[in-house]
């Protein structure tokens, strides 16, 4: 009786565990705010701040997580045209991409990329904390938009 | 059933699940196959850590396997700084933590020749285990033409600890690169200089953008994470935000408790910071503008502004004054060959190398830019004709500078120079 209660408890905590995870893997923009009004963020606090892998995050940016968000930034130069998915960063060059507070993964509910080249601002819900793919951080960073416009 | 073997399962279950590359089995040949070519051809955000983690696995390794990892790299990186360069920069930028003297050597062979790609990521490579013999090399790299190579030698001499070559670093707090003054300052800083201080404090103070981008905040964000460390609590509890405008009340306040503890850390009084590295602010209305950032000729930031001012680099920019209704002139110029360029915006691929193109017609319009773009490579006819009539109508506007003009601010120096050179070193020749 007592093994199979402690069974059922570690199975739990497992289970929890997988979900919660699982919740995260789904990753950006699942929760929206009632108020719709959007927190203005700026770029360079995000990709300022001093990350070591595991290490927690400053609490300000934390705070950010889930929140609908307005951020002033470019497409980075290697983003394909007519995918769903890209990059958005604090300058228009490959300076410093390959680091993952230096980035936010851009995804797409509705429409594709065209390639745009100057600076400009999106709107959408924004997931904070390390996203990892492969054991490899591939983002910290995340933010839903709704749609798209390719009109500058 | 007895608990203790589903508990095992669990925890199996758990582990196998959480991320991460094993580090408790034996190294296998594969395992180092993988995280070489992650190194190489992986998603950019994944090449530094593929690399890292080849570091990680030679570090935990067994004498005989550490051999063959070595082996295995020299193998891949060559013997000449060609072959190095097709390794990339995510193995370049770690070649120089594996103690081996040959990876070594070939990396300052690599940094020697100014033709190489990836200097920046070599230079950072070596500056990790930096060594007493190296300290020359690196003093040498401190007027590099690349500002992040700059920066990397900042980092080995302050890696090294020798603070006996602060004389050489002290002309870098008026580095005419945001980058490279701020690790001059942390480092003399680290030194025992807190005057240095002063410098990461006018960053703070910076309001300036190159067109659209928000430089001077940019800058402002990196001389905090620097600075507040250093300062750890503000008097009176203040709280200081690098991105509210410097000239907000909030700002005033806490930039006025930033000085109060600076004087408590006996950073001194507030030196005279020359002018060209003094806080950037508000400039006049920018219409066209050139932002060449080469992997092996360096940068140049170029604005023409609707009062016929060239400014010649970022934050507090130099000022050329240029006789009145050249800009116009200029835009007139450029006129047709910007409308034959159509919606394309983009030439070439992403990497390095980059030429952008601004042009704004208006105070409160967007600018519009063309980027011309390529990796390590060389590639032909990259830059089309249409930008090439327009880059040699800007190179055309730059003017005469006299000797006085130089020494009033290096960055005028050899200006149109570096600046076909650039040009060149990019999108090719523009004849």
């Amino acid at each position: 009786m007592r093994d199979s209660s402690l069974v059922s408890i570690l199975l739990t905590l497992v289970l929890v565990g997988l979900g919660t995870s699982a919740l995260h893997a789904q990753g950006p923009g699942v929760q929206r705010l009632a108020d719709d009004e959007a927190v203005e963020v700026s770029m360079a606090k995000l990709t300022s701040i001093n990350y070591r892998r595991g290490k927690a995050l400053p609490k300000e940016v934390e705070e950010l997580d889930g929140q609908l968000v307005r951020i002033e930034g470019y497409m980075a130069m290697g983003t394909l045209e007519g995918v769903d998915t890209f990059e958005f960063v604090p300058e228009s060059c490959e300076c410093g991409r390959s680091k993952v507070q230096h980035f936010i993964d851009v995804t797409i509910e509705e429409g594709v990329t065209t390639f745009r080249p100057g600076r400009f601002y999106l709107e959408g819900v924004l997931s904070v904390g390390e996203f990892e793919e492969d054991g490899f951080v591939v983002s910290l960073y995340r933010l839903t938009v709704p749609t798209f416009d390719d009109e500058e | 059933m007895s608990a203790t073997p589903v508990v095992g399962v669990l925890l199996g279950i758990a582990l196998s699940l959480a991320p991460g590359l094993p580090t408790s089995h034996p190294l296998e040949p594969q395992d180092l196959e993988q995280l070489i070519r992650a190194a190489r051809t992986g998603r950019p955000v994944i090449r530094p850590q593929a690399a890292r983690r080849i570091l990680r696995l030679w570090s935990q390794a067994e004498r005989s396997d550490r051999a063959g990892i070595i082996e295995r790299l020299r193998e891949e990186t060559g013997d000449s700084p060609q072959t190095l360069a097709l390794a990339g920069p995510a193995l370049i930028e770690v070649l120089g933590e594996f103690e081996d003297e040959n990876l070594r050597s070939l990396l300052w062979r690599a940094f020697d020749d100014t033709d190489f790609p990836w200097r920046p990521y070599g230079a950072r490579s070596l500056a990790v285990h930096a060594k007493v013999e190296e300290a020359q090399r690196f003093i040498s790299a401190l007027t590099d033409a690349i500002a992040p190579v700059r920066v990397a030698a900042l980092t080995a001499l302050s890696n090294l600890g020798q603070a006996q070559h602060a004389s050489a670093v002290r002309p870098l707090l008026n580095d005419e690169d945001g980058r490279v003054r701020r690790a001059a300052a942390n480092l003399l800083a680290d030194w025992n200089e807190p005057s240095a201080l002063w410098w990461l404090y006018e960053e703070l103070l910076r309001t300036d953008r190159f067109f659209d981008r928000p430089t001077g905040e940019q800058a402002r964000y990196q001389a905090w994470s620097l600075l507040s460390p250093r300062l750890v609590e503000l008097p009176g509890g203040v709280a200081h935000d690098p991105g509210l405008d410097p000239v907000s009340p909030a700002s005033a306040a806490s930039l006025a408790a930033v000085r109060a503890r600076l004087d408590e850390l006996k950073a001194g009084k507030r030196p005279e910071i020359p002018a060209r590295v003094r806080a950037g602010g508000k400039t006049p209305t920018e219409l066209l503008g050139l932002e060449l950032r080469s992997c092996r000729r360096g940068e140049v930031f170029l604005r023409w502004t609707e009062n016929d001012l060239l400014l010649v680099g970022q934050g507090n920019p130099a000022e050329l004054r240029l006789p009145r209704g050249s800009v116009e002139t200029l835009l007139a110029t450029t006129s047709q060959a910007r409308a034959g360029l159509s919606d394309k915006r983009l030439f070439g691929a992403p990497g390095c190398d980059m030429e952008q193109f601004h042009f704004r017609s208006g105070q409160t319009l967007a600018a519009t830019q063309w980027i011309v773009s390529c990796g390590p490579e060389t590639v032909p006819n990259l830059r089309p004709p249409g930008l090439n009539s327009i880059g040699l109508a800007l190179l055309d506007a730059i003017p005469e500078i006299s000797t006085e003009q130089v020494t009033a601010d290096p960055r005028l120096a050899h200006l149109r120079e570096r600046t076909r050179a650039a040009l060149l070193a990019i999108g090719g020749d523009l004849d």
